[in-house]
């Protein structure tokens, strides 16, 4: 492809930014110019969290721009919502099955939309669902959803599989590396 | 590599040997990246002014130097740099400065190149990491070549994106000698009246060298004139198609003779640049007959982008669709220390008496948010207590509206020490409740003066707290753990009695760093009568189940803190047995 787009979103402390960085280090060792984009500081704290990845032969602008977007990889419902306008109609949306409540939930003023999925079903978006969540749980580490969708993403990417488990083992301490291979290869075969 | 960290290597390549720098996103990542080169002296000031003059110091010493901080942290700095351009420097003195257009992380958007005008600073703006890498270099030349300091301006989108760098070695800079000139490091007005007239010409040899470096440089492809610079550049890259682009990678002073060469080729020309149209008004200043387009015609507030250029200027609507959702602002974390603090002033104020409670800069602005809503102002570092005192002084003898000053341990260092020297001096009746989590916990856990764990990780001797507080003039001085909440609350109540300047100490290392109890709470659903008073603390873990009308814990994100139980009011909530963590 002559360049892929990919948003990677959800909630503070889900590994948003790790999932992207592995992204872009598996795109470089592929090739590709690549930039990516992260947010910092308040965002971090339990609220929407968003990280661009662009590859390509000549990447520009770190910023993705809407309607343009190959891939968006959500690990929470609610913010594959939040950030489906930037998703190319012929996009994939892969998105972990996990309903975390905003503040407005969790204080009682409002409801979470939890049918969210089939709306964005009726808009006509093609995508893939899965109990990442549960998946890290029976593995033994709840902070492996994001490998685990990383597993599921590169499904749909023709990149190998060794450049994947390296580039893991580059981003992550050694005594993580088994645990996480493992994680990705959930998401892969899943 | 992020930009921040391409600016951290471009120092550490051109042989820089002293760093300083307060935390604040987004600028953050240049120290926390300096760090990991063992050839310089890194450390973490207790603010920017300190950080720059540390900075100017090193620099006579002959010592290359850099320091860092956000926006605003050069509104702190500012009295050093609008001197420092007059007395020039030894060894080349680099300034980086993180704005944070559309505020992603920030309480205001300044635009810092009105301060590098204001004082005759140089400004220079990198578009992507490799130019950051590469102008960081070069700024240490020309800093010693003009004899001013140089600031490095960077943006959100920069610091916080990553691209491709290519890594050259580390070259020691060329020795210089300390410097001692009275002539020139005295401000007395006799000298400063010398050094303002040769600021001028400092100004333009920076102009003579900014004409002449590939820097700046004009890509030639159509009709349409833009001129473009910071990551505002690629953006434009993108979504003008076919134009003619003069980039400047020098925003202050400009290169006057490239800009009008190059823009009265065109009927008209774009200035694409972030936050305010500096540029932009630079050139209209330039009066060269042509119609000048610039941050002006778009819409304040928001950060620039490809999608934001096609919007305002070619009326290019990007997709919409309707859907439920809500939005998700940033709230404290499970567990978090500043939570009792917070709920206890606000049930105190809801249920028991009037406050007025000022808050500050850091995570525990968080406490703002409904329904903890604790809090009434955020402005600046420090700002609590300065406000708290002029509040108190006007409300002493009014209807009994009590002020209370709420402030982190990093902010109590970094500019909250003169306030209290305000509470103390001038006798205002005010409860200041210092915040303290032993860590910078917003800008990524920096150590600080309170904590006593220093930029390299070593410790020292932190701060005596109390020993200060008390040198200074306060006579009433409480220390609680926040984890305590029935204690918290009786501190909190005995000291708003007091009719003088009192503190509490909130003690608790930040959650991030070491979680408070190694215990997990949960809702006995025999007990809950779903009166949903509890998700008043507002904890992530906690939600309402609309199916029973039951609260819901979920245990996977329950970090032991124990609010909750002060909270509910049926005694529904209680540890979970250890067996089943």
């Amino acid at each position: 492809m002559d360049k892929i787009d990919f948003l990677f979103v959800g909630v503070g402390g889900q590994g948003v930014l790790t999932a992207s960085r592995l992204m872009s280090n598996v795109g470089f060792k592929s090739g590709y110019d690549v930039k990516l984009t992260e947010v910092h500081g308040m965002a971090q704290r339990g609220g929407s969290v968003e990280s661009a990845v662009r590859l390509a032969k000549k990447v520009h602008s770190p910023l993705l721009s809407k309607g343009e977007v190959d891939f968006l990889v959500s690990f929470e419902c609610l913010e594959a919502a939040r950030y489906l306008e930037y998703l190319k109609p012929e996009g994939k949306l892969l998105v972990s099955d996990e309903l975390l409540s905003p503040l407005s939930v969790i204080s009682g003023k409002s409801e979470y939309p939890t049918d969210i999925m089939d709306k964005i079903r009726e808009l006509g978006f093609d995508f893939e669902m899965i109990n990442a969540s549960k998946l890290a749980k029976d593995l033994g580490n709840p902070k492996t959803i994001n490998i685990i969708m990383m597993g599921l993403l590169s499904k749909y990417l023709d990149i190998s599989e060794d450049v994947w488990l390296n580039s893991i083992k580059e981003f992550l301490p050694e005594k993580l590396h088994e645990i996480n291979i493992k994680a990705f290869m959930l998401g892969r075969n899943s | 590599m992020l930009g921040n960290e391409a600016i951290a290597r471009g120092a550490w390549e051109a042989g820089v040997t002293f760093a300083s720098a307060y935390p604040g996103t987004p600028s953050t990542e240049v120290m926390e990246n300096l760090k990991k080169y063992k050839e310089l002296y890194v450390e973490w000031a207790p603010n920017e002014k300190v950080s720059l003059e540390a900075c100017l110091g090193a620099s006579l010493s002959g010592n290359r130097s850099i320091c860092s901080m956000k926006h605003v942290g050069l509104n702190v700095a500012a009295d050093v740099l609008q001197t420092l351009t007059y007395t020039g420097v030894n060894a080349g003195l680099v300034i980086v400065v993180g704005d944070d257009p559309g505020m992603h992380s920030s309480q205001n958007e300044q635009d810092t190149r009105y301060f590098a005008k204001m004082s005759r600073a140089i400004v220079l703006e990198p578009s992507d990491s490799q130019e950051a890498k590469e102008l960081t270099k070069w700024a240490f030349e020309v800093s010693e070549e003009t004899d001013l300091p140089v600031i490095i301006r960077s943006t959100t989108r920069l610091s916080h994106s990553s691209s491709i760098v290519e890594f050259q070695d580390r070259v020691e800079a060329p020795k210089k000698n300390v410097e001692k000139n009275p002539e020139k490091y005295i401000v007395l007005p006799a000298n400063a009246r010398k050094l303002r007239v040769n600021l001028d010409n400092k100004m333009r040899k920076a102009v003579s060298l900014f004409e002449k470096t590939s820097f700046n440089k004009i890509e030639e492809d159509g009709d349409t004139g833009v001129i473009a610079c910071g990551v505002a550049y690629e953006h434009a890259r993108e979504a003008f198609k076919y134009a003619s682009f003069l980039k400047l990678s020098t925003t202050y002073p400009l290169p006057k003779s490239l800009i009008s060469d190059f823009v009265r080729r065109f009927d008209k020309v774009y200035v694409i640049e972030e936050s305010d149209p500096f540029v932009a008004d630079e050139i209209r200043a330039m009066d060269l007959g042509v119609k000048v387009i610039g941050k002006e015609v778009f819409e304040p507030s928001l950060e620039m982008s490809p999608d934001l250029i096609r919007k305002t200027l070619f009326n290019v609507e990007a997709p919409k669709y309707d859907l439920p959702v809500l939005p998700r602002p940033p709230l404290l974390c499970a567990g978090c220390p500043h939570r009792g603090v917070y709920y206890a002033l606000n049930q105190i104020r809801l249920k028991k008496k009037d406050l007025y409670i000022t808050s500050d800069i850091g995570c525990y602005s968080l406490g703002a948010l409904k329904p903890l809503g604790a809090t009434d102002t955020t402005v600046c570092m420090g700002a609590s207590l300065g406000m708290a005192a002029g509040l108190a002084q006007n409300l002493k003898s009014d209807d009994g509206i009590k002020v209370v000053a709420t402030l982190g341990d990093s902010t109590f260092t970094h500019s909250g020490l003169p306030g209290i020297v305000e509470l103390a001096y001038n006798k205002a009746p005010v409860l200041a409740i210092i915040l303290d989590n032993r860590t910078t916990a917003m800008t990524g856990h920096q150590g600080n003066p309170m904590s006593g764990i220093r930029a390299r990780g070593d410790e020292v001797d932190p701060i005596k707290i109390k020993k200060v507080l008390k040198g200074l003039g306060i006579n009433h001085i409480k220390v609680v753990d926040p984890i305590d909440f029935k204690k918290l609350q009786k501190t909190i109540e005995k000291m708003l009695k007091l009719n003088e300047p009192c503190v509490i100490i909130s003690k608790k290392p930040c959650v991030l760093v070491e979680r408070a109890q190694n215990v997990k709470y949960f809702v006995d659903e025999e007990k809950c009568k779903g009166c949903k008073a509890c998700l008043n603390v507002a904890c992530p873990a906690m939600s309402f189940d609309k199916d029973v009308k039951k609260v819901k814990i979920r245990a996977d994100l329950c970090y032991g803190c124990g609010l909750c139980v002060d909270a509910c009011l049926h005694s529904a909530i209680s540890q979970l047995k250890s067996e089943k963590l």
